[in-house]
């Protein structure tokens, strides 16, 4: 058979095949929605994403592990240890995920990749700053704690209980010769607290009713303070010992 | 086909196809078919699967022929559908990981890779023949598509959908692999 009429019966085969409706083409509708769905599914995951990340800037906040570099060696190693890793790995999987998406478009495959990566990686990240600026967490989170979103709730207080037992939150009552009282509204007692070291920015000019964030070892005789700041009341929701306002999360005694 | 089918290009052919004249998708397997079965043959290195990749390039050009932007190279579209396909042969055979990371794309790469002339692409094409075989899947591709099918760096770059200057890596280096086999033989 000669090289032309292989060519022929090649081409013939295919078309065949077209008039028999043994191939037949996609319509255009199935492209529109393949293209409306691959656009829905990317902005799912940088939602997810975006969501995961302001989760765990509020909740370090919440609970003030956020605080604990802050405190030197000693509380750097402890938000280490406390640090939501398994939320962290979450984020680098739809960041991963997120990356072979976008490689559809010519804009990110042009490119190498770590530039498309990068950039996916600070929208992530900004976007979820922002949210965690807004107070869409503490409301969410309140509202699920009423008990209207039990998923949710679950989810919230998981993570709002993970505060290790070295960090507290006080009122002082009373300062004096480098030692501070202060009161524990759930302990509803008086410890003693001699501080170590009081944060020099955050920890000045400390004086009766000023709430304060306790870095310490808690002993019968008092709190070994490894560090102390300010705080406002209501500012770490999770905290055990919340002076002024009683966590809601916390059964009634 | 027509004097006047001849005269048309490739993405007036698509339209007619596209508007329901399905028998003028003969004139898109015809244009490219010699071209693709060059490209599969030296990509794959094995005639009877050349054979049935390339029939399967045009059923899946025709099966997704609506979703083609008639605004697009038809030629770079079809390059993209065999890669793929030629891709998931070599995946099944293994010779090419199925979860794979390309690490020349993540990071930028100094192309220096000049332009050429007539000649030397010439001796290199001579240089190639025979050779294919040695080289690792990512190196034979960019070769072949350069060398043979003489596409340039952006459409290599749009056909396997790397940065153009990872195109100039590869060839860089196939090339150099090439020299280093063949000097090692003599």
């Amino acid at each position: 058979m000669k090289n032309s009429e292989i060519k022929e019966n090649f081409s013939k085969n295919i078309v065949e095949k077209i008039r028999q409706r043994k191939i037949t083409a996609k319509p255009r509708v199935y492209f529109v929605l393949k293209k409306l769905l691959e656009a829905l599914t990317l902005v799912l995951f940088f939602t997810v994403a975006i969501f995961l990340v302001s989760f765990i800037l509020f909740i370090l906040r919440a609970t003030g592990v956020l605080f604990l570099p802050g405190f030197g060696l000693r509380g750097l190693l402890f938000f280490l240890a406390t640090f939501p890793w398994p939320l962290a790995f979450a984020v680098i999987f739809f960041l991963l995920v997120l990356e072979e998406y976008a490689k559809r478009y010519s804009l990110v495959w042009s490119k190498p990749i770590i530039y498309s990566f990068a950039a996916i990686t600070l929208i992530v990240l900004l976007f979820g700053f922002f949210v965690f600026k807004t107070p869409a967490h503490a409301q969410f989170s309140a509202y699920a704690l009423e008990k209207k979103l039990p998923l949710a709730a679950s989810f919230y207080s998981h993570y709002g209980e993970n505060v290790p037992p070295e960090l507290m939150l006080g009122k002082v009552v009373q300062e004096a010769d480098g030692s501070i009282e202060i009161e524990s509204k759930n302990d509803l007692e008086t410890i003693i607290v001699t501080p170590e070291k009081i944060n020099p920015i955050f920890g000045r000019g400390l004086k009766k009713g000023d709430f304060i964030m306790i870095f310490g070892e808690k002993k019968p005789e008092g709190i070994n303070a490894f560090g102390i700041r300010k705080a406002k009341g209501n500012e770490f929701p999770f905290l055990k010992n919340g002076a002024g306002q009683k966590p809601r999360w916390q059964k009634v005694k | 086909m027509t004097g006047n089918d001849a005269e048309q290009t490739d993405e007036e052919i698509v339209k007619r196809v596209q508007m329901g004249e399905i028998d003028t998708f003969s004139f898109l397997v015809s244009r490219y078919e010699e071209r693709m079965m060059r490209y599969a043959r030296k990509f794959l290195l094995g005639y009877e699967e050349a054979q049935d990749s390339v029939q399967n390039v045009f059923i899946k050009a025709y099966r997704n022929i609506n979703g083609f932007d008639i605004k697009r190279k038809f030629s770079s579209w079809l390059y993209r559908i065999a890669h793929n396909e030629f891709i998931n042969v070599l995946k099944k055979k293994k010779e090419i990981p199925i979860l794979g990371l390309d690490i020349g794309a993540i990071f930028p790469a100094s192309d220096r890779y000049n332009a050429f002339k007539e000649v030397e692409r010439k001796e290199t094409k001579a240089m190639l023949e025979g050779h294919l075989n040695r080289l690792d899947p990512k190196y034979r591709e960019v070769l072949v598509l350069f060398y043979f099918e003489d596409l340039d760096y952006k459409e290599i770059s749009e056909v396997m959908h790397i940065p153009v200057s990872t195109v100039g890596v590869r060839l860089k280096r196939g090339k150099e692999i090439i020299k280093k086999v063949i000097k090692h033989e003599e």
